[in-house]
């Protein structure tokens, strides 16, 4: 799985930042605004990746995360993002 | 570790001379999705006035060959209060039907009235004069790739003298329009 295509996420003054262009915004209008764990997930499925390949990621590059809140966290945003339609599965 | 999307929002909705905005300019709206993802939903109106600033695609060929259909992503920014746009800006408007487009100032109207012209960088022809009131926001820039072109960049500057300010453009844009009525003429037949 991973993100649809044309999600562009960019990092501004603002924060992260994903846009929907392309495909993406045949299903979504407009911008979301990023957490810093959200964006670090979102780099992780711009190729191809599975749900035990983000748990892994995040167990590895945040401290004091046990695994079953990083499933359980990771388990939420991409069900999120399936029905929002924003998951190439 | 927090939820991963507490501070994740959607807002708003394309720009472009034929922009759609479904549901009027709410991103969970849109077409058939039912926009669960984000935690809090604004327009472009709440999310310029909240957060100072938007991000966004385009729709339509109005403002090519700046900006493409649902390719780059644009910046736009509130004016600041009593502050007027200048000949040259290029603006974000909404309509009185609940369009959203993103064209460029070719005349200010005087006040107290106020007001202004405006087309599209792939237009021949002006638009419906814009009231004030229906001026939401300023172009800032956009990005190109990862790289982001201000208004202000050397960049920038070149595509205005070399298409926006270009006499051409006009003749170039005419001699178009003129061949696609007589394709089209040709397909009817």
């Amino acid at each position: 799985m991973k993100l649809i295509s044309g999600l562009l996420i960019h990092d501004t003054p603002d924060g992260t930042i994903a846009v929907a262009t392309g495909k993406a915004s045949t299903v979504l209008n407009g911008m979301i605004r990023l957490s810093p764990v959200a964006a670090f997930l979102f780099r992780e499925m711009t190729e191809e990746t599975t749900e035990d390949a983000l748990v892994a990621s995040v167990l590895e590059h945040y401290d004091g995360v046990d695994e079953e809140t990083a499933r359980r966290d990771v388990g939420e945003m991409l069900e999120k993002l399936r029905r929002a339609r924003l998951l190439e599965e | 570790m927090t939820d991963l999307f507490d501070s994740a929002d959607a807002a708003g909705a394309p720009v472009g001379a034929e922009m759609e905005v479904p549901g009027g300019g709410q991103a969970s709206q849109n077409g058939g999705t039912d926009g669960t993802l984000p935690e809090r939903v604004r327009t472009i109106e709440e999310e310029l006035a909240e957060q100072g600033v938007y991000y966004g695609t385009t729709t339509g060929d109005s403002m090519e060959p700046l900006l493409h259909h649902r390719r780059q992503t644009i910046v736009l920014k509130p004016f600041a209060p009593g502050a007027r746009a200048v000949r040259g800006d290029v603006i974000l408007v909404k309509r009185e039907d609940g369009h959203y487009v993103l064209h460029r100032v070719v005349r200010v109207l005087p006040l107290p009235e106020g007001g202004y012209l405006t087309r599209g960088d792939n237009r021949l022809h002006r638009d419906l004069p814009v009231p004030e009131e229906q001026v939401l926001a300023r172009f800032d820039g956009y990005y190109h790739g990862t790289e982001f072109v201000p208004v202000d960049s050397a960049r920038y500057r070149a595509y205005v003298w070399f298409w926006v300010k270009n006499p051409c453009r006009f003749a170039y844009l005419a001699a178009r329009s003129a061949v696609r009525r007589v394709t089209r003429g040709k397909k009817r037949k």
